[in-house]
């Protein structure tokens, strides 16, 4: 192993970024990535639980479905796609320009994809606080006068667990690209080590994806 | 395994972005088209509709951003599976539901004797 090490980086020299049970940077990449999309499998059969609830009352309480998702600030909802779509737009840039070598430029990237980030958050907090004020609650506290359909308290369940666990992501994922902001200004990263750019990259476009699938079923029934 | 992306083996200068700026667009493009066709009442058809606007989506984030377009081997392997079992676990649920016997399913929903107004699901 020690003779792998050894010729690393075509250099001959170890890469100082290279743990010492890996042979070279391509396999600690490599297995790094395995297990973030581990993780995102978890993930998606976490949101999965969710998706299959959806849909499991959605058949039972179509009416619901269809009048609470007329009530579900759609402008809103498009906004905020394409927020976390410009936001993972912003992500892959961040890591083109890290290769690259523009050490700035990447920096700035990731801040304003954080920035969307926070930025979602606020909108979506703006749509919670008008559904609270309506009454568009889940179970015994739903009542919102304007959606009549049996099973409507379903729905707002489903929603704001959904969307709630989502944002939960969003944080979290907001506050990841923040630390590795830092980390890339203080000029971490480079283009023989960026994996943790890479890894929380996964994980910001993880949370586009789910969201890309909760605006139609849920602004848009 | 074959996983390895030959672009940033060795730097990443080889690395375009071309992709990246392709998948803005049909994200964009989609998103749009989503919302318009909302706006319109296809039927049953609705669903489908938006759903596959949705797949489409999903699969150039996940090819172009999420880099499995270059990526083979393990990590495809590990996202199809989750994407299969999700399926699995919603095709099963559903059609246990669709096949229920009405009293055992809960009052007010369709198909269920009890068809009044019940806003709060509860009989």
């Amino acid at each position: 192993m020690a003779e792998h090490a050894a010729h690393d980086d075509g250099h001959g020299a170890r890469h100082p970024r290279l743990q010492h049970h890996f042979q070279d940077m391509r396999t600690q990449q490599h297995a790094a990535r395995l297990g973030m999309w581990l993780f995102l499998a978890t993930e998606i059969l976490l949101f999965g639980g969710l998706f299959c609830a959806y849909s499991y009352y959605r058949t039972l309480f179509p009416e619901a479905w269809k009048q609470a998702s007329e009530h579900t600030y759609r402008t809103f909802g498009l906004i905020e796609t394409f927020d976390l779509i410009t936001s993972s737009f912003t992500m892959v840039m961040a890591i083109h320009f890290c290769r690259l070598g523009k050490k700035n430029l990447s920096t700035l990237l990731l801040l304003v994809t954080a920035s969307l980030g926070f930025l979602f958050l606020v909108l979506h907090g703006y749509e919670y606080y008008h559904e609270y004020l309506e009454g568009a609650l889940p179970g015994k506290y739903f009542h919102f006068e304007e959606v009549t359909a049996n099973g409507a308290p379903m729905f707002y369940a489903v929603y704001f667990l959904m969307t709630g666990l989502h944002s939960i992501h969003v944080f979290i994922g907001a506050a990841i690209l923040i630390v590795l902001a830092y980390f890339n200004m203080k000029g971490e990263y480079d283009a023989s080590y960026d994996h943790p750019m890479d890894l929380g990259g996964l994980y910001w476009h993880l949370v586009d994806l789910i969201w890309i699938f909760l605006f139609p079923l849920l602004y848009l029934v | 395994m074959a996983n390895d992306e030959h672009a940033h083996a060795h730097g990443g200068h080889q690395h375009s972005a071309r992709m990246y700026y392709v998948t803005y667009l049909v994200l964009a493009v989609c998103t749009l088209l989503t919302y318009t066709a909302a706006q319109h009442d296809f039927g049953r058809l609705s669903f489908f509709i938006g759903m596959l606007i949705a797949c489409i989506k999903a699969s150039f984030v996940i090819l172009f951003f999420m880099h499995l377009w270059d990526q083979k081997g393990p990590s495809r392997l590990t996202m199809a599976i989750a994407v299969l079992f999700v399926l699995l676990l919603i095709t099963l649920t559903l059609s246990d539901a669709a096949t229920r016997f009405p009293l055992a399913l809960p009052p007010g929903s369709v198909r269920s004797l009890h068809m009044g107004h019940i806003p709060f699901g509860n009989p």
